[in-house]
């Protein structure tokens, strides 16, 4: 899997975990692996963006002289990158 | 407040146009059981919730909700874009292409624009609760008649995903239920409203 998609991974598992810790917020072994989906998240990004630049454009991303979040292309775009 | 990431929450990449599906698949952005009632529904009850899980829960299945409805309009701008009016005359698509050319709308598959009825905020735990795990089942559903009307595979996947967050959501609204059941006086149960007449609670 490319890395961008094993984080896309581990960001929606942490939307899932959320989701349970909303109706269990005291269940410990959720916790846990809440922390570590969060931690593993963090790892890929740094390594991720040491290679190739933001992993999602946001509005503090300025290159140059340039905005940079309204590059194209935007989320309902297709295109064939990974 | 909210803020946006630019990203969908699951890959939509539909590499042939279909005008004919996506007339069907809109129907999960405004028809009756879509993305977009679904969103306003969670984010409009959670203000009279009494408990905090549900308050959560209802503000975070709300907040997925609008990703959802983003990959819904996402397929249906991808399987309409570069259009010929050659390839748009003659099929079902020429009446929503009337209305909105390749803008996308808020309507059913019916071709009925979404209406606020589809949705319920009653200001009562127990009936909002119903509610949304009757409105999560019948979003299964229409995922499932969507499905047996689609054969390519790049419109499957994502169609697939979004039936099965139907599943998980149904599943913690159950948990919300269950939740709330438990700190009522359970001679009370369903005779009373939790979140306006408070001596109802344990
Ligand atoms: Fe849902």
């Amino acid at each position: 899997m490319a890395m961008k998609e094993r984080i896309y991974a581990y960001d929606f598992a942490i939307v899932e975990m959320n989701l349970y810790l909303d109706t269990h917020p005291e269940d410990k072994d959720a916790l846990c692996l809440f922390h570590q989906y969060q931690e593993k998240r963090e790892q890929l990004i740094e390594a991720y963006e040491a290679q190739f630049g933001p992993y999602i454009s946001n509005v503090n991303d300025v290159q140059g002289d340039k905005f940079t979040w309204i590059c194209d292309p935007w989320p309902w775009e297709y295109s064939k990158e990974v | 407040m909210w803020q946006y990431e630019k990203k969908l929450q699951y890959p939509v990449k539909i590499a042939n146009p279909n005008p004919k599906l996506a007339q069907l698949i809109i129907t999960q952005y405004g028809g009756p059981d879509g993305e977009l009632g679904a969103s306003l529904r969670y984010l409009s009850q959670r203000y009279s919730m009494p408990y905090a899980e549900v308050k959560g829960l209802l503000t975070d299945i709300g907040t997925e909700e609008l990703a959802h409805l983003e990959m819904i309009c996402a397929m249906v701008h991808q399987l309409t874009r570069n259009l010929s009016e050659e390839e748009i005359k003659g099929t079902p698509f020429a009446n929503y292409f009337v209305d909105h050319t390749t803008g996308v709308y808020p309507v059913a598959a019916s071709s009925v624009p979404w209406r606020a009825e589809y949705i319920a905020s009653k200001g009562d735990i127990i009936t909002d609760l119903h509610e949304d795990l009757a409105a999560e089942q019948k979003a299964r559903t229409t995922y499932d008649n969507l499905i047996r009307m689609v054969d390519d595979p790049d419109v499957l996947d994502p169609l697939r995903f979004l039936r099965q967050r139907e599943l998980n959501h149904y599943q913690r609204f159950g948990e919300a239920l269950r939740l709330t059941s438990d700190r009522l006086n359970e001679k009370n149960f369903y005779s009373f409203n939790p979140s306006f007449d408070k001596h109802c609670n344990k």
